[in-house]
């Protein structure tokens, strides 16, 4: 349970956590014992809880053994237990890691070696959310980009024909590209031309969701009985054309690999 | 995995429709996917109060489990998958 690694990152924040399934205390007395979990894991057993919130998944129908489960999902809950907000994905084998949830939502940078690309005209710094990951996870790639001294690249949102900075994800089986989230930009007027421009100057910093592929996605092979990867690649190219007081260059690419390793889901039951 | 293989074969045949559905990967199995409708209170609504046993029998509810600033509640489907 990632939440547990990251249980002291919530608490930095002065929030508390808990997760709340429909097991009984002592099945989840030995799942925590076995997982050497202290976030309190709550006991709903007769899925009253689970029904007042509204989450019992009904696609499941009632008279089956395993009705009463939730949909999974999480509420970030104020101090007035008002939500503000909420994650649920319509696949549920489908996560947002609690490590983009905390980039996303508290802006916090993962304590993950950077990788590093120099060019003329920044140094972009990249590293995801984490390192390893899991079927239907959904991740977050950072891109931090310090331009140098004068120099500035244009927004996505910018007119008139200049080429914005762009992220391109490679297409691949194993992963889906999502969101890709540019800051707002600055708007830069230039003099001589009488004109003003959606731009980046000094860093910025960008961000992709990607979603990890199905189990099934993530085999070596199409065959059924075929392992997982090991090594998951994700690559994509950087697009800019970047400028400085007196002139534009020659629009250009970066290409930025992240390399993860592939964790197999914990299907081992606890009795 | 204290359960006997002599239980294993018939439990995966009974467990089929369950296990199939709800942890398969890609969903296609039996049960149509869950909807976003499920997914209770929305941003902005107060949620329903609570009071359940944590993993070491104590009787947690929002007050004791919440920090100044709130509290994070992570709902998912079993320990015991």
């Amino acid at each position: 349970m990632e939440l547990e690694n990251l249980k002291d990152e919530y608490r930095k924040r002065g929030l508390g956590i808990c997760a709340i399934s429909r097991d009984t205390p002592e099945i989840l007395n030995k799942f925590a014992t076995r997982k050497n979990i202290a976030v309190p894991l709550l006991a709903d057993p007769g899925y009253e809880v689970i029904d007042a919130f509204g989450i019992i998944n009904q696609t499941i129908p009632k008279d089956h053994r395993n009705y009463g489960i939730a949909h999974p999902g999480q509420y970030l809950v104020g101090p007035d237990q008002v939500v503000q907000q909420k994650i649920f994905l319509e696949n549920y084998w489908e996560r947002v890691t609690q490590e983009s949830v905390l980039i996303q939502q508290f802006g916090w940078s993962p304590d993950i070696p950077v990788g590093r690309l120099e060019t003329n005209a920044f140094t972009l710094e990249y590293r995801a959310s984490q390192t390893e990951v899991r079927a239907g996870n959904h991740i977050t790639l950072i891109f931090d980009v310090h331009l140098k001294d004068r120099m500035h690249v244009y927004a996505p949102e910018v007119e008139g024909g200049y080429i914005p900075v762009s992220w391109q994800l490679k297409e691949s089986r194993y992963y889906k590209g999502l969101e890709t989230r540019f800051p707002e930009a600055e708007i830069i007027r230039m003099e001589a031309l009488d004109e003003e421009l959606a731009s980046y100057s000094g860093s910025f910093r960008f961000m992709q969701e990607v979603v990890i592929g199905t189990q099934k996605n993530l085999r070596v092979s199409d065959q059924d009985n075929a392992p997982s990867i090991e090594n998951l690649v994700i690559e994509g190219t950087f697009g800019y054309q970047a400028c400085d007081d007196k002139k534009c260059y020659i629009p250009d690419e970066v290409k930025v690999k992240f390399v993860f390793d592939v964790e197999s889901h914990d299907w081992q039951k606890v009795n | 995995m204290r359960k006997a293989a002599l239980f294993f074969l018939p439990m995966l045949i009974l467990l089929f429709a369950a296990s199939a559905a709800i942890c398969s990967e890609d969903g296609g199995a039996l049960y149509a996917q869950d909807s976003a409708s499920q997914s209770g209170p929305e941003v902005g609504d107060k949620i329903p109060s609570f009071s359940l046993p944590d993993q070491n029998g104590r009787i947690q509810d929002f007050g004791s489990l919440a920090g100044p600033n709130g509290l994070l509640i992570l709902f998912y489907r079993s320990a015991d998958w």
